[in-house]
């Protein structure tokens, strides 16, 4: 009989699996609108639109919306690390693990915290 | 009345092309060494298969050479090797279509039983941990693995739509030939893993319209030895001779994993 061990993986690698949709579809276009487009004046003034997107998107909760599509691929990234590891043969304690998932997890979290303060 | 010419007048005969040679991988149990490799001078046509190959090395150089083969058109699973490096089938590669020295071992990430016969033990157990057979909704016939399955109670046959059929007949064409282990290289770092065709078969049975087993096989599956080793290489559908693509198996299967572990977490707190 084979050895049986439930995991919690299924729930990392379904925000692994979120954050690898979000790598693939969301982040190009906030790289080209956001990072391309707008700062370089191709759609109206860039200062203009500077001023404007900095005050939508330090509100509270665009701010946390964007910190958890981040935070999500930022997860996304970490996971994979993790499982490189295991790829490489290595077999981490699991504190290790604990300190891969909650970098993902802290570095959205303070992000919103300095945006909002 | 004229006999029939059948195909064998219009099949062109075999050209000879020469000889090639093949470096073949022998190892003995409870030898000395750990194995070694063996070069053979091996005459070829159009048509010379590598299982052809060896059936000549065996009859003409060497009768102690061991393989595995059995229906020689791709059918039967049993002749997978690794050729040039790769997992792939001895009896759909021809000869001519290897370099002029050509290394031929057995699978990759299984036991070596003797030469090119490897263990499939492993594989068998994982097999039949996932139930591969359809599960009936009295659970009269979900024989426990290792128990002899009970008579089905209901003697209705078990009609089926095309379009359910579709549903899983890619996974069913699977011929347990292990060319999908061979390739993973999670399968050679976790010896306990489920792998690809034991995952794609258990998604076969699941995604039939006549099977209740799911529930039961889930429990293999989401495991830590079921299907979260895979990290989606995807050599296993690369390899897969049967176009059977065991990588989208195990995703699906992830999947359903996933929703059954929110479902819990939303009835369990
Ligand atoms: S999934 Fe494909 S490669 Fe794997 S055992 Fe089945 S037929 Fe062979
Ligand atoms: S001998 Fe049957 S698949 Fe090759």
């Amino acid at each position: 009989m084979r050895r049986r061990h439930r995991t919690n993986e299924p729930a990392r690698w379904a925000l692994f699996g979120a954050g690898g949709e979000l790598a693939a579809v969301v982040l190009p276009a906030l790289i080209i609108g956001l990072g391309i487009t707008l700062p370089l004046g191709v759609l109206s003034s860039a200062d203009r639109s500077y001023a404007g997107l900095a005050a939508v998107a330090t509100h509270p909760l665009v701010a946390a919306g964007l910190c958890a599509i981040l935070g999500l691929i930022l997860w996304h990234c970490c996971h994979r690390a993790f499982h490189f590891l295991h790829d490489l043969q290595l077999h981490p304690p699991r504190l290790v693990m604990w300190a891969v998932y909650g970098f993902a997890v802290v570095v959205p979290l303070a992000a919103w915290v300095l945006i909002v303060t | 009345m004229s006999a029939c010419t059948g195909c064998a007048d219009r099949t062109p005969p075999p050209t000879n092309l020469g000889k090639a040679t093949l470096r073949v991988f022998r190892y003995r149990p409870g030898g000395l060494v750990n194995g070694w490799h063996d070069t053979f001078e091996v005459p070829y046509g159009t048509n010379t298969s590598v299982i052809d190959a060896l059936q000549w090395i065996k009859e003409h150089l060497d009768p102690t050479l061991a393989f595995r083969a059995s229906c020689r058109m791709g059918i039967c699973g049993s002749c997978g090797l690794m050729i040039e490096g790769r997992p792939r089938l001895a009896c759909e590669t021809f000869v001519r279509t290897l370099g002029s020295q050509a290394t031929i071992e057995p699978l990759a990430n299984f036991a070596v039983e003797r030469d090119l016969v490897v263990d499939k033990q492993p594989f068998l157990d994982a097999l039949r941990s996932v139930r591969p057979w359809v599960v009936g909704d009295d659970g009269t016939r979900a024989a426990e693995p290792g128990q002899p399955a009970e008579p089905a109670q209901s003697v209705e046959p078990g009609r089926q739509t095309p379009p359910q059929l579709m549903k899983y007949q890619d996974f069913a064409q699977c011929i347990n030939c292990l060319l999908c282990y061979a390739a993973c290289p999670q399968a050679g770092f976790e010896r306990g893993f489920l792998g690809p065709a034991a995952t794609a078969t258990a998604m076969r049975y699941n995604r039939d319209s006549r099977d209740h087993g799911a529930g039961k096989r889930l429990e293999v599956l989401d495991t830590d030895e079921g299907i979260w080793p895979c990290t989606f290489v995807g050599a296993c559908s690369q390899v897969c001779p049967k176009g059977v693509d065991p990588a989208a198996a195990i995703q699906m299967a992830k999947l359903i994993a996933a929703g059954r572990w929110a479902k819990d977490m939303v009835s369990h707190g």
